[in-house]
């Protein structure tokens, strides 16, 4: 094997990535020939010298904070976007179901229905008026169920949840 | 890569923050280390590191086999620093520059002179030579494993390496005054 041949693989023998019988020549041609055989020796030395310099960098000692710190931020801020999301869904709805009921005949039943179940609703109301204020703290206790569910709701949407996982 | 690695790999996919935490503790120098040798600047290579973290963490539930977690790892902090490099298009000064006055004061400092020209030669390299010279000095990877994470033929990874390291010498003799 010739050095222009031997050269360009010593890289490659270096790494052991060379076949049995190409490493059986490189290494019968680098013990008589002193070029070749400085070259892969200086190769060996600048790998390691990039080794130990590589290893000699350490992270700072901030970086794990760092990431966690980004981690929540990047959460909340998908989180804010969700509920940004499920308000405006939820406003479109209202508006629409609005104009449906003003527009459309189906729609103007559905609100000739409402105003008959709320008239029903009052009614049921002035007949439980007649047996005192129970019904007043039933609704009352009612509305702080819903108040409740609605605050934990709400809490559940903004809490990271893998936090809490 | 050991199994306590493995535990913590399949507890951050069920979205364990703690479980995250330990696995940044424990390839955080593996990342950071393969930014700062594809990028030779610290406050880049820290960045990235970052960067590359968040993205570990959004799509760690994709990994479907926890044992290529190192590859997978190296492949997304090499694409992240080469994509970084490619946006930022100013060169800073190194984080050597101050050693290399104080070099200049001191020459008989014969290690801190022979880094400085390591540092400079490997400065003088393009970010993907200095890849395949990250993942074969550091890490070890075979030409295969190379090939898998840069998404190239083991034949150019034979190559590149090879031209890297013959450019990194004449860098070396130049700045030896050879």
């Amino acid at each position: 094997m010739e050095c222009t041949a031997v050269e360009p693989r010593l890289s490659a023998y270096m790494d052991g990535e060379v076949a049995d019988a190409e490493r059986i020549e490189i290494e019968a041609h680098l013990t008589h020939c002193d070029g070749c055989a400085a070259v892969y020796h200086a190769l060996l030395h600048e790998a390691a010298a990039i080794r130990a310099d590589l290893l000699s960098v350490n992270v700072p000692s901030t970086m794990a904070e760092r990431v966690l710190q980004a981690i929540v931020e990047r959460h909340r801020t998908v989180q804010a976007k969700r509920l940004a999301v499920v308000y405006a869904v939820c406003v479109l709805a209202l508006v629409s179901a609005m104009v449906w009921t003003l527009t459309t005949a189906v729609g103007r039943f559905v609100h000739a229905s409402t105003r008959l179940f709320l008239a029903a609703l009052h009614s049921t109301v002035l007949f439980l008026s007649t047996s005192g204020a129970a019904w007043t703290i039933g609704v009352m206790v009612l509305c702080g169920v819903l108040a409740g569910l609605s605050i934990f709701g709400a809490v559940r949407i903004l809490r990271s949840s893998e936090v809490t996982a | 890569m050991n199994e306590a690695d493995l535990d913590l790999i399949r507890k951050a996919k069920r979205g364990h923050l703690d479980a995250f935490t330990r696995l940044v503790h424990n390839y955080q120098n593996f990342v950071y280390r393969t930014a700062y040798g594809i990028l030779r600047q610290p406050t880049d290579a820290e960045d990235v590191s970052q960067e590359v973290f968040l993205k570990v963490h959004q799509s760690l539930k994709q990994l479907r086999d926890e044992r290529t977690f190192p590859t997978w790892l190296a492949r997304i902090t090499v694409r992240t620093a080469i994509d970084w490099k490619q946006r930022s298009s100013n060169q800073r000064a190194g984080p050597l520059d101050e050693t290399r006055l104080a070099t200049l004061h001191d020459p008989r400092d014969a290690a801190v002179h022979a880094r400085l020209e390591l540092h400079e030669a490997l400065m003088r390299l393009t970010p993907l030579q200095r890849t395949v010279l990250v993942l074969r000095e550091l890490h070890g990877l075979g030409y295969e494993e190379m090939a898998e994470v840069l998404g190239i033929p083991v034949g150019t990874v034979r190559s590149r390496l090879h031209n890297a390291r013959a450019q990194l010498r004449a860098h070396l003799d130049e700045e030896r005054g050879g």
